[in-house]
């Protein structure tokens, strides 16, 4: 005799859960590895990361500004940036300088995006689930939910995180190069650097429609502020692959990742200048 | 004494009568002036965006959350001293609070409606936070909390407290002709004061009392999550956070209480009513949690001091002998200043009722500072980033927005003593008149059908929309399993909290 078909609670909600516009990830997603390369799963998914090496870094900015131009991200102007209201998605800062002892000088200088945690407090802290971790490990942000409450700003170990304290304003001759496929945010909400994420979902549509797979190759340099690196020191990929050049990267002994301590397993890595090129 | 007897006090001797030039001045025209200004000051903050404040970005030298925040704390802790004040005075049968009970119960009403525009304020798209909230507060995040249990549920329980304690008074101001006539009949809602209608009362108040004491602890300790919980922010993180916060609540609760009380002694006829004695109990109880946050901030001072990790260290010497010391100090001279008038009290056990105000003033300063210096300091220099260090102080359009929300604070307390009687009628006259008591045995199964239903409907309707929200046994950082299920917590949660007042008010059967 057959068993009766049982009505999970899950089958139950599902019509209603469908009605939300939540950010899904699915139960059955492998929970994100602990340390470079995950666990063989049945399906792989991917897990993007990147891994930026200081030894070619000459802190030029120039990720700073194609990070702006391809995500669109709001040019307040001088006054307003010096003001505080800075959003910047890849910032270049400067690292082991003590700036607050008046007649430092910056020794050194890094390119941080936001590290897309694999522990994100942000993620932790946000009361209507605006920022979410997607199934490849991208700290994603839902514009449209963000209330502006800021929470996650000041929950950002690494203050990787801006709030537009005022409405954006394109100049005209601005407005025909916006880029149209990241969306422009309005005023109140927390923005964030994304990984360029429409340029990993756009390969994979164009493999997809050419029925071609991807190689690791195609994403080293996919995000912005990687393709416009004039020293090739910022690289993209997937974790998970270990044949990808990050994941080799990551493997470093040079490689480490900022302030480990927290437990916020970062997916950016930093490759520690090679003293031995000094 | 009853209140129909010749020598009693009139009912106006009770509640506020007409203001004089200068109440009128003081406590209406300015309180309207600065509402306008607060008004006008916040659409500028709308229009302009929060640009206009001085809140900053985190790594930019600022502080991403300001004076809003502080003061979202600060009347959060009004609050749950206010309902603390009250639970104690029907849980331990404490009669020296019965006559400040009722001021206790609308401060806890009125500051959660006060911090509610303090967090309205501050956040960039309001309007969507008062949609997206219901709809998708997470149960994960340390906010969750206090949206539901200090919102929802303090809002419930303080005002289920205010309206059980004011039917008998709302049944006595119900006989006059007023306009307001409806209003306090609808309040009353068939008070007779019968011993067992008095009985009932005592027992839903000594039951409301012991459920919501706890609630007080975990609300306000929900609050001090939000901040003890930031591992990656030096000068928040830590496990002292959440009861140091409760501590600061109960000192500029009862501070406030106090200050109120001895005003009310002085301005209205209540010098029999309100025991001196009761200014010496509250002084003791406020010298005593003045002691613990010594206690508490010598502890983390030297902590911070003395294990030298950099970047607490930098924000404790940026508070300690850096750009917020003058607000450190400031803060220590006022608590001094406090415990040295209560200190005297102590010693002299005579009451100081005018001195004790001040003393409840003067904490209440002490606390605000607290907040700023809990709040700002940590975002302005607890970077573990090498961020240039901050400094952040509100502008002119933060401080307005927070006069108008103090002073429609002033302007409803003002309003509520005009209306109703600010101290308990029975507080004055002993117990009133009774409606000659029905001789048949009391029917009870309508009432307690209709308690029971609702205690258990509220208890199931509130683990229900926690399991929704929460997603219990799946994924946790998800949205909840269907939109508005943290509404239907928070519906759960009053509900069990209105069981107290429907036994109280039901028909028999």
């Amino acid at each position: 005799m057959s068993k009766p078909n049982k009505i999970t609670r899950r089958a139950l909600f599902s019509p209603l859960r469908a009605t939300s516009a939540a950010p899904k990830r699915q139960a059955e997603t492998p929970v994100a590895p602990e340390d470079v390369q995950a666990d063989a799963a049945p399906k792989r998914l991917s897990r993007w990361g990147m891994a930026i090496d200081l030894d070619l870094c000459s802190g030029c900015g120039g990720c700073v500004v194609s990070c702006k131009s391809e995500n669109n991200v709001p040019m307040l102007g001088p006054e307003q940036e010096s003001a505080g209201c800075t959003v910047e998605w890849m910032s270049v800062l400067p690292r082991g300088a003590k700036t607050d002892e008046p007649g430092s000088a910056p020794l050194e200088v890094m390119p941080v995006p936001c590290f897309h945690c694999d522990n994100p407090p942000c993620v932790k802290v946000c009361p209507v689930n605006a920022t979410y971790q997607n199934e490849e490990g991208i700290v994603a942000q839902i514009w449209d939910r963000c209330i502006g409450c800021r929470y996650c700003t000041v929950a950002c170990p690494y203050s990787r995180r801006s709030f537009n304290w005022k409405h954006a304003e394109w100049p005209e001759s601005y407005r025909s190069m916006l880029n149209p496929d990241v969306g422009l945010r309005p005023e109140g909400i927390v923005e964030k650097c994304t990984f360029c994420h429409h340029r990993i979902r756009k390969l994979k549509e164009e493999a997809k429609l050419a029925g071609r797979e991807l190689k690791s190759e195609e994403f080293d340099n996919l995000p912005a502020c990687s393709e416009s690196c004039p020293a090739g020191a910022i690289v993209f990929g997937d974790l998970n692959d270990p044949d990808s050049r990050v994941s080799r990267m990551a493997a470093s002994p040079r490689a480490s990742r900022m302030h480990e301590h927290l437990g916020t397993k970062p997916k950016v890595f930093y490759l520690a200048k090679d003293r031995r090129n000094l | 004494m009853n209140p129909s007897s010749p020598n009693a006090p009139p009912l106006e001797a009770l509640r506020l009568g007409r203001l004089g030039a200068r109440g009128l001045t003081f406590f209406v025209v300015v309180p309207l002036l600065l509402l306008g200004l607060g008004i006008y000051a916040y659409v500028q903050q709308r229009i302009h965006g929060d640009v206009v404040t001085h809140m900053r970005s985190v790594g930019d030298g600022g502080a991403a959350w300001g004076l809003y925040i502080m003061f979202d704390i600060f009347f959060v802790g009004l609050a749950a001293t206010g309902i603390a004040v009250t639970t104690a005075a029907h849980l331990f049968r404490l009669r020296e609070l019965r006559p400040i009970s009722r001021v206790a119960e609308f401060v806890a009403v009125l500051s959660l409606m006060l911090a509610g525009m303090c967090v309205m304020a501050d956040q960039g798209r309001p309007i969507d936070a008062l949609i997206n909230l219901p709809q998708f507060a997470r149960v994960m995040s340390p906010f969750f909390g206090s949206f539901t249990l200090i919102v929802g549920v303090g809002v419930a329980a303080s005002a289920v407290m205010l309206y059980l304690g004011g039917r008998g008074d709302a049944a006595w101001c119900a006989r006059s002709n007023g306009p307001l006539r409806f209003g306090y009949r609808l309040w009353a809602s068939g008070y007779q004061g019968t011993d067992r209608e008095l009985s009932r009362h005592r027992k839903a108040r000594f039951w409301l009392s012991l459920t919501i004491f706890p609630y007080i602890v975990v609300a306000y300790s929900t609050l001090g999550f939000v901040f003890g919980t930031q591992g990656g922010r030096p000068g928040w993180y830590g496990a002292l956070r959440a009861p140091s916060m409760l501590v600061v609540a109960g000192i500029s609760g009862v501070g406030l209480i106090v200050a109120i009380a001895g005003g009310l002694q002085r301005h209205l006829r209540a010098k029999d009513v309100i025991p001196q004695r009761l200014f010496v109990r509250l002084g003791n109880i406020l010298l005593i949690l003045i002691s613990v946050f010594f206690y508490i901030l010598v502890v983390e001072t030297l902590t911070d001091f003395y294990a030298g990790h950099e970047a607490s260290l930098r924000v404790s010497k940026s508070i300690v002998m850096g750009v917020y010391a003058p607000a450190f100090w400031s803060m220590i001279v006022v608590f001094l200043g406090a415990v040295g008038i209560l200190g005297v009290q102590f010693l002299r056990r005579q009451p100081m009722i005018g001195w004790t105000a001040i003393a409840g003033l003067l904490v209440n300063i002490g606390a605000i500072l607290r907040r700023y210096l809990v709040v700002v300091p940590a975002q302005t220099h607890g970077h573990y980033m090498d961020y240039a260090p901050g400094f952040y102080a509100p502008n002119w359009i933060e401080i307005s927005v927070m006069l108008g929300i103090l002073s429609f604070g002033v302007l409803a307390f003002i309003a509520f003593m005009r209306l109703f009687p600010i101290i308990p009628m029975h507080a004055y006259y002993g117990r009133m008149s009774a409606a000659p008591e029905p001789e048949s045995r009391p029917r009870t199964l309508l009432r307690v059908s209709l308690t029971t239903a609702t205690l258990v409907g509220g208890i199931a309707i509130a683990l229900f929309g926690l399991a929704m929200s929460a997603r219990m046994g799946t994924e946790p950082y998800l949205d909840p399993i269907f939109p508005f299920s943290p509404v239907v917590f928070i519906i759960g949660i009053v509900m069990t909290i209105y069981s107290a007042a429907v036994y109280v008010v039901a028909p028999p059967g």
